[in-house]
């Protein structure tokens, strides 16, 4: 009986090493967890920033609004009007429709 | 050997023991404690404050607001220099007036007082204290000393309408609350809801982002647009104490209305009070005497009593007074005119004009005691008007079916009734607006962030017809042109108004010296921009209105008539 020559096959490449893959991948997301919580932390800073810069604004806010409810205070502006020598008139005249002002005072 | 192994053996046994107990006791039995020990390291959690809502006027500006005050505390171990000196450095900053000598030395020995207390380590040295004077004591580089913000009510226009707005004050928790007027009113709508913060920071202070966070927004207390004109309120308070000042009453209000849609345009009182510093001034000031004090109304309340009968049809403008050549008799009283002057067969627009007793004794037994009763109910006597104040009275009216006869004609001249201000503005209001009745009503709209809820005006039922209503309206323009007050009458100008003198009832009898006088009217009378009441209580240069009363509502009026640009006819 004869035999049937056998074929060797030779593969050139080398096995696919999973250990090596996985190791790396370990890394890569060891490293993005270091790159990312850092980031977060910058983050933390930086709200922290606008949360003062936020409160100091609110804080300026109110003071401008103070300062516009006294201003608008018509008590204050009529004090100040009479410190500035403003007085109310105390005598109206009417006058007729198409009648002049001249002939109307007295 | 084997005694050595085991010996070890039962050491790592017991040493195992000893470690799960310890463990049980830390992680179980005190586990709750020290979580939330740690949680406090590394956690923080604060409230975020709801500022309370703002009270406006109709143009917008402000009545009431609120504004950041600081409390100055002391830390006692951080503070290094001698409390002696702390003290005379802080007290000219907290005292009103520091040229006030007692009161400076006084404030310096309050706060050496506190700095001195033993076994405290925190004490508050002085509340609401304001910005400017926050500032001065930075200057001043005290250590030891620190401030907390605090939100304070401020009231631009002094106590300007104090009763009018109320004022806010502190709970039993120490919380603020509003009392009296629009504050106490509307406290919920006004209060926010304040809102919460928890999160998790680093050592430096640092939010964690990557940890929990938990937020509830504070909610912001909602806005009251009022209808208070700031011109007419400024007048009103100013004129006010102006002729108390003059005619030497004890006391004095004056209100004004839209007769239209029931608005308050204003609403002033004196004696008042500042309500930034309530607590400055006596109890009795802080209630709104337009709406808490009842008195009963003289001769202003015959419009009432005759617009009933007119409508009633008992009645009409010139029916014949066939009792009115003299004193009347009702059971053992006799009933005269205020000046002992009769006038027979006067018309009932003459018995408005005279302010005629009889003629209303007349009036009232033609209308009677049941339909009289009904129609001063439909007019709102004896019944809370209401208004969208805290603190309204109703003094009441005597039971339907047990009105004497004296009770009867009394009642056609206001005497034996009692009622509010406000109570009688509303009631006049139905003359001033044809017939129907109308709610008043202080606040206008309710402004939130981003929205806005009008509160309408609400519109009551026809009380009485627009024909009765323009009757008594002739009559109280007569009255106004001709009656005792004719002499403080603005001339050319369209006013329908009613003079009242009203005795105060003392120890069951009438007090001849002592008067409550009033002023009620409106104009133009056809077509009303205003209608006000003003009441002078206890005027010592005239008992009667007409030289009280009368000329003060004519003094205000006449800066109303060129605000709402009321033409006179000729």
């Amino acid at each position: 009986m004869r035999r049937k020559p056998q074929i060797k096959i030779s593969n050139s490449k080398k096995p696919f090493n999973k250990k090596v893959l996985f190791g790396i991948l370990i890394s890569f997301c060891a490293a993005a967890q270091v790159f990312f919580t850092i980031g977060t932390s910058a983050l933390g800073a930086q709200i922290s920033s606008f949360e003062e810069e936020v409160e100091l604004l609110t804080k300026e806010n109110r003071e401008l609004e103070d300062k516009l409810i006294s201003s608008t205070s018509l008590i204050q502006l009529r004090q100040k009007a009479e410190d500035l020598g403003f007085a109310k008139s105390t005598t109206t005249y009417y006058i007729e429709k198409g009648e002049s002002y001249a002939m109307s005072a007295p | 050997m084997l005694i050595r192994l085991r010996l070890i053996s039962i050491f790592f046994a017991f040493a195992y023991l000893v470690l799960v107990v310890r463990l049980f006791y830390w992680q179980i039995y005190k586990g709750k404690e020290l979580s939330v020990e740690a949680r406090g390291q590394y956690q923080a959690q604060w409230s975020i404050d709801a500022p309370r809502g703002d009270i406006l006027s109709s143009d917008g500006s402000w009545l009431a607001a609120s504004a950041d005050s600081w409390l100055i505390y002391a830390s006692l171990p951080d503070i290094k220099e001698p409390s002696k000196k702390i003290s005379e450095q802080l007290a000219p900053l907290l005292v009103e007036d520091p040229e006030d000598k007692d009161a400076l030395f006084t404030e310096i020995d309050r706060i050496y007082s506190l700095l001195t207390r033993d076994n405290v380590e925190w004490i508050p040295i002085k509340s609401k204290v304001t910005p400017e004077v926050k500032k001065h004591i930075e200057k001043l580089e005290i250590s030891g000393i620190g401030y907390e913000l605090q939100e304070a009510r401020i009231y631009p226009e002094a106590s300007t309408a104090a009763q009018l707005m109320g004022f806010v004050g502190k709970d039993e928790a120490g919380g603020d609350i509003g009392y009296f007027g629009l504050e106490g009113y509307y406290d919920v709508v006004l209060s926010g809801k304040p809102g919460f913060k928890a999160r998790e920071r680093d050592a430096s202070g640092i939010p964690i982002l990557l940890g929990t966070t938990r937020e509830i927004s504070a909610i912001k207390g909602v806005d009251l647009q009022t209808n208070i004109d700031k011109f007419i309120q400024l007048t009103l308070d100013k004129k006010l104490k102006e002729g108390i000042e003059r005619y030497g009453a004890s006391a004095g209000v004056a209100v004004v209305m839209n007769p239209k849609n029931g608005a308050i345009l204003g609403m002033g009182a004196y004696p008042s009070y500042d309500p930034s510093e309530y607590w400055e001034f006596g109890d009795e000031l802080f209630n709104n005497p337009v709406i808490s004090n009842s008195f009963e109304p003289g001769s202003v309340f015959k419009v009432i009593v005759m617009a009933s009968a007119l409508d009633a049809g008992v009645v009409k403008p010139d029916t014949i007074c066939n009792i009115c050549g003299g004193a009347v008799k009702v059971d053992k009283y006799t009933i005269e005119t205020w000046n002992q002057q009769y006038y027979p067969n006067s018309t009932l627009t003459d018995v408005i004009v005279h302010s005629d007793n009889v003629g209303m004794v007349f009036t009232s037994r033609r209308i009677g005691a049941d339909i009289l009763f009904d129609y001063l109910e439909n007019f709102g006597i004896g019944k809370p008007t209401g208004i969208d104040l805290q603190g309204e009275a109703n003094p009441g009216l005597r039971d339907k079916g047990k009105w004497s006869s004296v009770d009867l004609a009394t009642a056609g001249f206001g005497q034996g009734v009692a009622v509010t201000p406000i109570q009688l503005l509303t009631a006049v209001s139905v003359i001033a607006n044809k017939g129907v009745k109308v709610t008043p009503q202080v606040v206008d709209k309710l402004v939130g962030d981003g929205w806005e809820e009008d509160i309408k005006p609400v519109i009551g039922k026809r009380v009485i017809s627009q024909r009765s209503a323009e009757q008594i309206t002739t009559m109280m323009v007569e009255a106004a042109k001709n009656g005792e007050s004719k002499w403080t009458h603005a001339r050319g100008f369209r006013v329908a108004g009613k003079t009242g003198t009203a005795q105060i009832p003392i120890e069951g009898h009438y007090d001849e010296d002592k008067t409550i006088a009033s002023f009620v009217g409106f104009a133009p009378y056809d077509n009303p921009k205003f209608l006000m009441l003003v009441t002078l209580r206890q005027p010592t240069t005239s008992p009667w209105a007409s030289e009280t009363a009368a000329p003060l509502w004519y003094s205000i009026a006449k800066d109303f008539f060129e605000y709402f640009q009321i033409q006179p006819e000729k």
